[in-house]
């Protein structure tokens, strides 16, 4: 299906709920009406078919409030919640007075082209079917130690969402995001979410992304993080459930000696299929990136890892590592992986590198040899592998939800 | 307890044991000489249940069962434990982990309840004692990062752990300086009752000195081709293997 077309086919229940004007929406329109979806000749999208996802007919509901966040969640855990759902922000409850929230009445660009992407199609996309985003502003030298959330909720079948978020964490500030999806188990349903963050000098964020769909969810989620100098970044991709999950993560190190930690992890069982694309430019000199990305896969699954390491001209004493690891459990599985690096500094430090391969037989007889099941065992080595990525997990409320859906799946 | 008989196994279609046979009885110790690439391994990783290997004629039986089709995890509940020749490092797997999984697994087997937290911390402290292994170690991953001789001592903490009525140590003195050998054997002493029995694969006599075998066999080409009593290894010790070789081939 064209994107026009596509446009064409989702089935608005109220006008009104927009966030851009009309004006704004007719000229996304015809800007959209000239794009296409991406086409596995797309060189970020060789591995990750999209058509059949946009073949379905969605709507957008009219907003629902109902909502008791016990269900989901402890409050207490969190120093504020922001609630979509169905695409609608429907709850901003902040706790801590050092995060300032607020919906947000029109569409920011700020960052629009910064990145040069294959995906513009969804950041219009979502641009132009927004109907909630949020502005969140972490406040100078605030250091906060519990997470603020931010809860996508969709129940209401072949619902299409658009959250979009817009996040700036003042100068010295140290905060932490929690960023969770979840799908009730029964509905279809396609959610495109966008978010800008913006880390100033000396700032330091740790940001969670839960992926907890549902067997039949689609999640295209975009990230463009601006890294100024001296600022610190923690981000965690934890893949956990989904029929369709594509993230698209792209960091620009643009201030003297920045810092960005990626981490990922994803567990696809039967159909499922995740693929990250993760993008580092390196603007400015000064700079660490670590990016350690894991995956176990299981059944007919299958994932993609694509990691660009960008070092720029002007990004002397660059130190930039990507590491991709997998195993795979089975023969139907499949993983592509392709790291990447592009070097126009001389005096770098940088490696990239990507393994796949299966549970090492080896250590599988020696567990057993001293009695452990081989099931016991397998989980054993799994969870081993899984660590290196899970450890790092800093605000423990978190590590042990993660710990805990990785142990009920596998 | 452990009667082998007429034992055939291949890797890769590649025939290493040729019909091996061995008996032991309770409280015997047995040591199995034999040159580099004869099949001791091959017979210990056969013996635990390594799957890689196929056995393709002949019989373990072990208390009276016979064993062959039991899977590994089973065999070490039935109480047969092998120390690597080259214990593996596991990352990210604790060796406290590892172990209480290991023993619960046993006690499930014998249907005994699972061991408390503090009664199996007891049981660790005691068992580290006999090897003399520091609880630092105790606190890492399995043999990540350990030295050669650290990891033989792991492999006979893990034995004092699982308590088995059959172990085989390949190997186990290889690697080690003299104080723990001394340490390793004088362990595998105090662990030695008239229940349990011992299959010590070495190529060096200053093991036996320790750990004093009731028989010595020669492994050689697939076969135990030769058996005796603790002289035996004297015997190889001064002598090298040709002469057995010899007397091998001209059968
Ligand atoms: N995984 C394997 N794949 C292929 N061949 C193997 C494998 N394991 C053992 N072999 C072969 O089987 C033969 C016997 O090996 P094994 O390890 O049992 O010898 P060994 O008597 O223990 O020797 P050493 O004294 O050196 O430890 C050797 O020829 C070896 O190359
Ligand atoms: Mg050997």
């Amino acid at each position: 299906m064209n994107v026009e077309n596509f446009i064409g086919s989702v089935k608005v229940t109220d006008n009104a709920a927009f966030i851009e004007n009309t004006e704004k929406r007719k000229a996304l329109h015809e800007s959209l009406k000239l794009k296409s979806f991406p086409k596995v000749k797309d060189e970020e999208w060789r591995f990750t078919k999209v058509d059949s996802i946009f073949d379905k007919a969605y709507m957008i509901p009219s907003i629902d409030k109902d909502f008791t966040i016990e269900k989901y969640i402890n409050a207490k855990d969190y120093a504020g919640v922001v609630c979509y759902k169905n695409g609608f922000v429907i709850k901003i409850e902040v706790t801590d007075l050092n995060f300032i929230i607020e919906p947000l009445s029109k569409i920011d660009n700020s960052f629009d082209n910064i990145f040069k992407t294959q995906e513009q199609v969804f950041v219009e996309l979502n641009n132009y079917f927004a109907v909630g985003g949020v502005n969140i502003v972490a406040k100078k030298n605030a250091i906060i130690s519990k997470p603020l959330l931010i809860l996508y909720i969709i129940d209401k079948d072949n619902v299409i969402s658009s959250p979009r978020n817009v996040i700036n964490i003042e100068g010295g500030a140290n905060v932490s995001i929690e960023e969770k999806i979840l799908c009730n188990s029964k509905i279809e349903s396609l959610t495109n979410a966008l978010s800008y963050i913006n880390i100033e000098p000396n700032a330091t964020l740790n940001y969670y992304k839960i992926q907890t769909g549902s067997d039949i969810c689609n999640l295209f989620d975009t990230t463009y993080i601006k890294q100024q100098a001296d600022c610190n970044l923690n981000i965690f991709t934890l893949s956990l459930k989904g029929r369709f999950l594509r993230n698209n993560l792209r960091i620009k190190l643009d201030g003297n000696g920045a810092n960005a930690n990626m981490y990922g992890l994803y567990i696809p069982k039967q159909n499922e299929h995740v693929d990250n694309l993760t993008y580092i430019e390196h603007a400015m000199p000064n700079c660490d990136s670590n990016e350690l990305y894991k995956g176990v896969l299981n059944d007919s699954s299958s994932a993609v890892f694509s990691g660009k390491i960008m070092v720029c001209k002007d990004a002397q004493k660059t130190k930039a590592f990507q590491n991709n690891k997998n195993i795979v459990l089975t023969n139907t599985a499949k993983i592509n992986t392709k790291p990447h690096l592009e070097i126009y500094a001389d005096d770098v430090k940088c490696s990239h590198g990507a393994t796949v391969g299966q549970l090492d037989e080896e250590a599988l007889f020696y567990l057993r040899s001293r009695g452990i099941a081989k099931d016991d065992a397998k989980q054993l080595l799994i969870n081993s592998f899984i660590d290196e990525v899970v450890n790092n997990i800093s605000y423990e409320p978190i590590k042990d939800y993660v710990k805990e859906s990785i142990s009920q799946k596998i | 307890m452990l009667e082998i008989n007429n034992l055939r196994a291949n890797i890769n279609g590649k025939e290493i044991l040729k019909g091996l046979n061995l008996k032991i009885k309770e409280g015997e110790v047995h040591a199995i000489m034999g040159p580099n690439g004869s099949g001791k391994s091959t017979l210990s990783s056969v013996i635990a249940g390594r799957e890689i290997f196929e056995v393709t004629a002949g019989e373990i039986i072990f208390h009276n069962k016979n064993i062959l089709n039991l899977t590994a995890e089973e065999r070490a509940n039935e109480g047969i434990f092998l120390a690597f020749q080259y214990p593996i490092e596991i990352p990210g797997v604790s060796i406290t982990n590892f172990m209480r999984a290991a023993v619960n697994a046993k006690r499930l087997y014998n249907k005994q309840e699972a061991l408390s937290a503090s009664d199996f911390l007891k049981l660790m402290k005691e068992k580290q004692k006999l090897v003399e292994l520091t609880t630092s170690l105790v606190n890492r991953s399995v043999n990540e990062g350990f030295s050669g001789g650290e990891k033989k001592k792991n492999e006979i903490f893990q034995m004092a752990m699982l308590e088995p009525s059959l172990a085989v140590l390949d190997e186990t003195d290889s690697g080690l300086d003299i104080d723990a050998l001394r340490i390793v054997a004088n362990g595998v002493n105090k662990l030695k009752n008239p229940n349990n029995s011992y299959i010590v694969i070495t190529h060096y006599q200053r093991l036996l000195d320790f750990i004093v075998p009731d028989f010595v066999h020669v492994l050689y080409d697939g076969q135990i081709v030769k058996s005796g009593t603790k002289e035996l290894a004297l015997e190889l010790e001064e002598k090298g293997y040709d002469w057995i070789k010899d007397e091998y081939h001209n059968k």
